[in-house]
């Protein structure tokens, strides 16, 4: 299975997608023209990789969404819904982090609403404090002395 | 000319604009304006909370316009003219340090129709009925739903303050100009 590594651009995030670690990861803003085009992708993706995977495999899926408009949300939703029916299966360990930094109320209502929508999968919301390069785009510089 | 823009730009302040774009919309000026919007939200000393609100309805309003806006120029013979969009969006502040987001494109009758019923039970809902209404609208796969239609609406709805406003001015035969003006 090869890695799946999609640079960010200013309207779609980092995809890191590693077989070797299996820890996954999806960073930055999405608001693509297309969303499906973009997402579909991945889907695929991991259909493959847990196909080919052992089902004892601890797996993680860290997603930073720092900002996504009403179509990738619906694409998020369908991958979670993926995600959630590969976890049907008890013995699978899929475990999802949902990550935000603290400032970022919308982040972290969405990330709720998220949860709520699947049922099998460990979804988890993870607050934290610093913020990166990408989230620094919506926030106010505050000058260091 | 020269001597009207002076006026133009002491009325734009005056009414609190601080951004205002005029012009053909694609994925790529979409994506320039954003970094527009992004940097001037930044002299705004705003919260994130704020910031991303406004970012967010600006978003589903130019994609808005992207995907459902009438070409102006749809009989020309160009392919390239086929494809283009046009539209206006404009951010601006109030005096009472609200922010409206107000966008602008032509669309056809048909489309009026079904716009101002998506619109009206919109704008009958609480933020509870928007937040189920979203979730449920997420769910569903339907051509409709295929590019965020429906959804987009829901989502500006969440982020406003008030009830959506909106009206369409007739142009010409099949065709009207529908404002949007949100206020966060």
């Amino acid at each position: 299975m090869e890695k799946l590594r999609i640079e960010a651009t200013k309207s779609t995030p980092i995809v890191d997608f590693n077989p070797n670690t299996h820890v996954h990861s999806v960073i930055g803003e999405s608001y693509p023209e297309n969303s499906r085009e973009f997402y579909n992708p991945l889907m695929n993706w991991i259909r493959q990789y847990l196909d080919s995977v052992k089902k004892s495999q601890h797996i993680v899926f860290n997603f930073e969404m720092i900002y996504f408009n009403s179509s990738s949300s619906k694409a998020l939703l369908d991958l979670f819904y993926l995600l959630d029916d590969y976890a049907v299966d008890g013995e699978r360990k899929i475990v999802l982090n949902w990550i935000y930094i603290s400032e970022n109320e919308a982040a972290e209502e969405y990330g709720t609403e998220f949860s709520e929508d699947v049922k099998h999968l460990k979804f988890n919301l993870i607050k934290k404090d610093e913020s990166n390069n990408l989230s620094s785009r919506f926030k106010i510089q505050v000058k260091q002395n | 000319m020269t001597d009207n823009l002076y006026d133009v730009k002491n009325s734009m302040d005056k009414e609190g604009i601080i951004l205002s774009y005029n012009g053909p919309i694609n994925q790529d000026i979409i994506e320039g304006l954003s970094s527009v919007v992004k940097e001037k939200l930044k002299f705004e000393n705003l919260s994130m909370t704020t910031t991303m609100k406004i970012f967010s309805v600006f978003i589903e309003q130019v994609q808005n316009i992207l995907f459902y806006s009438v070409n102006p120029n749809g009989s020309s013979n160009s392919s390239e003219d086929k494809t283009l969009k046009n539209g206006v969006t404009i951010i601006g502040k109030t005096i009472d340090n609200h922010f409206f987001i107000l966008s602008g494109n032509e669309v056809a009758e048909h489309q009026k129709v079904r716009l101002e019923s998506k619109l009206e039970k919109i704008n009958g809902l609480d933020k509870d009925a928007l937040q189920k209404l979203y979730k449920e609208a997420r769910k569903v796969e339907s051509a409709e739903f295929s590019k965020g239609a429906g959804l987009g609406f829901l989502e500006m709805a969440r982020k406003s303050s008030k009830p959506i406003e909106y009206s369409f001015r007739k142009i010409e035969n099949d065709c009207f100009f529908f404002s949007l003006n949100i206020v966060v």
